[in-house]
């Protein structure tokens, strides 16, 4: 665990969080120490559970300070699986608790990519998305 | 937003209601450790509250960065999925 502070912004979109990238990049008073973008056909990629964000950790000072940006999509998944995580105490955030619960989590996360980028999902995609829906219900109240 | 422009805020959240009690610190940074600090002692070993100590321009900032602590369920991507699939006729 290097980075010792953390801070996050949502921004309006995948272009707003690149644009960002390249001005941390160009300024001069923190030293970028890595660029993880966990975005489809970046690297890494999107997490094995969904997650998507671009994360810098940037140096300051002798200071570590991770920069996670996130589009609004990416950020209401990731606190829906926070919030899950505490709702159902199944260290959903960390990669453990019902496969079901977390392959929902994943395959919405790509449903999500798709619509925030105005893209319509393939049937396979949402067949798939259907039959994970159905069998997570049990964890939702009105389900 | 430079450090003196940010707020402190003391997140004591309830994790079986799902209530957040939010205490404001304004820019006083020493008080709101002090606070957590106390708030952390009390709560330790109580899985059912989680406090955070979290630091933002503004409290609409925070619900929105740290919307977990906050948001009702209608923002849960859940609710989203439900309603795209019953459009479809697929839920």
């Amino acid at each position: 665990m290097e980075d010792i502070g953390g801070v996050r912004a949502i921004l309006p979109g995948q272009s707003n969080v690149d644009e960002l990238v390249r001005e941390l990049r160009r300024q001069p008073r923190w030293q970028i120490r890595r660029v993880r973008e966990y975005i489809t056909g970046r690297d890494p990629g999107p997490k094995a559970d969904g997650y998507r964000a671009v994360h810098v950790v940037v140096e300051r000072d002798g200071c570590f300070i991770e920069i996670q940006l996130r589009t609004p999509w990416q950020d209401r998944w990731a606190q829906s699986v926070e919030q899950d995580t505490r709702r159902l105490r199944h260290g959903l955030k960390f990669g453990v608790g019902p496969a079901e619960l977390r392959e929902y989590f994943r395959v919405v996360a790509e449903y999500l990519e798709l619509r925030e980028r105005n893209e319509e999902p393939q049937e396979e995609l949402l067949k798939e998305l259907s039959k994970l829906f159905a069998a997570t219900r049990r964890y939702y109240a009105d389900g | 937003m430079s450090e003196s422009e940010l707020q402190h805020f003391l997140v004591i959240y309830r994790i079986a209601d799902g209530h957040a009690d939010v205490l404001p610190f304004a820019h006083d940074y020493k008080a709101a450790l002090l606070a957590y600090n106390e708030a952390e002692a009390e709560h330790r070993g109580d899985d059912d509250v989680e406090v955070v100590l979290l630091g933002s321009d503004s409290l609409e900032t925070l619900e929105r960065t740290h919307s977990s602590y906050f948001e009702l369920s209608e923002k849960h991507v859940d609710q989203v999925v439900a309603r795209d699939l019953a459009e479809l006729g697929l839920a």
